[in-house]
């Protein structure tokens, strides 16, 4: 319980938070990350104006894939950075644990990026709240939610972009910890993710059937596919129909997130100027 | 206090740090000289917690730096040859991170970073990005954020890099003070002439091995065994350079020009006094006389092979 509070709330590396969200919410600093932030804040904006005739779900899966790029553009300078900055070693003689560093690192990503989603929260609640009918589906006017399932769809929604961001953050600092150069981090990421969202599902899929199980184990490690079936159980078109509960895969994916950042912190074992993926001996 | 014995560091086929010792107390301002690669850095950082030593150990204030690395982290400050600053950060965000990482409580803050910028004499900069800052002030910036939590031991590598004259002669000013404010400086650098101005002690390593340690002044007497003084006159120097022979301490006199000539003297204070009266007292139009003094250099030229690692 000690090493909990060790490295969440008597973890001096929390100020990692502060720092980060000075940098990007105060508007009166100079630096290019201004411009991301007023980005994000013309995409929130128009999309909300636009959500009256959106569907929900196209709306999570925007969202979802505005994570993709986001999560490891805010994340992949968190330790590699430090090397290239030469700011490192300045971390490792601070009291601290390799932990609460890991820990502080993340979290100041990880707040970021709840409050990414947070901003999304009138342009979901606008598509949630439309009517039934869907003007983009034709003649057919589906029955788009369940009747008493709205409030369940928001927040599975909701939480499921924020588990998925936190996933991909602690990926992409764990590439992070690995690497000399923090676009090798962000490289790495968005490599991993093409391959695994994109490449090797459309190359499984050509090899099997809808019915196939290695499909439905696909689907699993799909989030795309997860929130998907999840949100769009009746549409006829649906190729991703059978997938687990989100609230399982969420689950799952908070246990992977903790288990990626355990990873990280066993990797810091070496100083800015010894840097090896497989580090041979036990260093700072 | 800073007690090292026998401090060790292997790598795979050669020995970068051999066995050194060395103890040092408040208020001592260690000069740690060395060619590149002869294992500065690497005692420095390892008396950081940044390496683990092979064997051997360090202690500061009673705690090892293998056993108790984190109370060795809040006695230390460190400043490595190479250092960056975080970017889009004003210059009292950034002591306010580190104070924060070294467990400063919150009220405590402002007043430990006012006196570190008044330390470094950047209280005028207290708002200022630190990328705005020249080479210099980052420097001092570095020193103030390695003052912010009190160490005992600060560990400067390199720390006179990159400077300017004006801004050498700051740091040299700095590092006196936090020498008679009691801290332990460990102080590498290239530039010996200026090391002689702040340091009083000086350890010199060579290929892992310390070869020599101790009081500026005593490895000055080490190196050499006889003192030379130059004497400069009007004229006369071949009277001035017959009058010198056979008085007490003089070894030799040689002629350098024809207003200038070196004593090769073994005599003490009160011998060197004596020559200089009888010099007066013939008349001869001495101008100075003059002690020449040896330096850093000369002890580490004369110490040092120039083999490296």
């Amino acid at each position: 319980m000690s090493k909990l509070r060790s490295l969440t709330l008597d973890n001096p590396m929390m100020a990692e938070a502060r720092r980060l969200l000075r940098r990007y919410l105060d508007f009166t600093r100079p630096g290019p990350s201004k411009l991301l932030l007023i980005s994000v804040g013309l995409a929130v904006v128009g999309v909300t104006m636009l959500a009256g005739f959106a569907r929900f779900s196209d709306l999570v899966f925007l969202i979802m894939t505005f994570t993709c790029f986001l999560a490891p553009g805010l994340m992949h300078g968190a330790i590699a950075g430090e090397r290239e900055r030469r700011t490192w070693d300045f971390l490792l003689v601070a009291p601290v644990t390799h932990g609460q560093i890991v820990m502080g690192k993340f979290a100041g990503g990880a707040i970021g990026h709840v409050l990414f989603v947070l901003a999304w929260i009138p342009a979901l609640l606008r598509a949630i709240s439309r009517s039934d009918f869907d003007p983009f589906m034709g003649s057919g006017g589906l029955v788009y939610y369940p009747d008493g399932r709205r409030f369940e769809h928001f927040f599975v929604g909701l939480f499921f972009c924020i588990i998925f961001g936190w996933l991909l953050q602690a990926v992409t600092l764990f590439f992070s910890a690995r690497a000399r150069k923090s676009l090798t981090a962000l490289g790495t990421t968005i490599g991993i993710l093409f391959l695994g969202l994109f490449a090797f599902p459309r190359f499984v899929s050509s090899m099997s059937g809808r019915d196939d199980p290695l499909q439905f184990v696909l689907n699993a490690l799909n989030p795309f596919s997860v929130i998907g079936a999840y949100l769009t159980p009746y549409l006829p078109y649906s190729e991703i129909d059978r997938a687990p509960a989100p609230w399982l895969m969420m689950g799952i994916y908070l246990a992977i997130t903790g288990l990626i950042l355990f990873w990280t912190e066993r990797t810091l074992r070496f100083a800015d100027n010894e840097v090896r993926f497989v580090p041979e001996k036990k260093h700072a | 206090m800073l007690e090292v014995k026998d401090l060790r560091k292997d790598y795979a086929g050669f020995q970068a740090v051999n066995g050194i010792s060395f103890s040092l107390k408040p208020g001592d301002i260690l000069g740690f000289i060395g060619a590149n690669g002869a294992g500065k850095t690497t005692t420095i950082r390892m008396l950081a917690t940044l390496l683990e030593p092979s064997s051997g150990t360090a202690t500061i204030d009673g705690f090892d730096i293998v056993k108790h690395p984190m109370d060795v982290r809040q006695r230390i400050g460190y400043m490595p040859d190479f250092f960056g600053l975080y970017d889009d950060v004003k210059v009292w965000e950034y002591l306010d991170f580190f104070a924060t990482i070294h467990q400063i409580p919150t009220r405590g803050r402002p007043a430990v970073i006012k006196q570190a910028l008044e330390l470094t004499d950047l209280t005028i900069k207290r708002d200022a990005y630190v990328q705005t800052l020249s080479r210099g002030m980052q420097q001092r910036l570095c020193l103030a954020k390695c003052l912010v939590h009190d160490p005992s031991l600060l560990l400067l590598d390199e720390p006179a890099s990159g400077l300017d004259p004006r801004a050498r002669a700051e740091l040299k000013e700095l590092i006196l003070e936090l020498g008679r404010m009691g801290k332990i400086l460990i102080i590498s650098s290239h530039i010996l002439p200026e090391l002689s101005d702040f340091c009083n002690t000086v350890a010199i390593i060579e290929r892992g091995n310390m070869v020599a340690f101790g009081p500026v002044s005593t490895l000055l007497q080490q190196v050499r065994q006889s003192r030379e003084i130059r004497v400069r006159v009007l004229d006369r120097v071949a009277a001035t350079h017959a009058a010198l022979d056979g008085l007490p301490g003089v070894i030799e006199s040689t002629v350098q020009s024809e207003t200038e000539l070196r004593i090769s003297f073994d005599g003490d204070d009160h011998a060197q006094a004596n020559v200089l009266k009888t010099l007066i007292e013939k008349g001869l139009p001495v101008i100075s006389f003059q002690e020449a003094e040896a330096d850093l250099q000369d002890v580490f030229l004369q110490l040092t092979t120039g083999a490296v690692n």
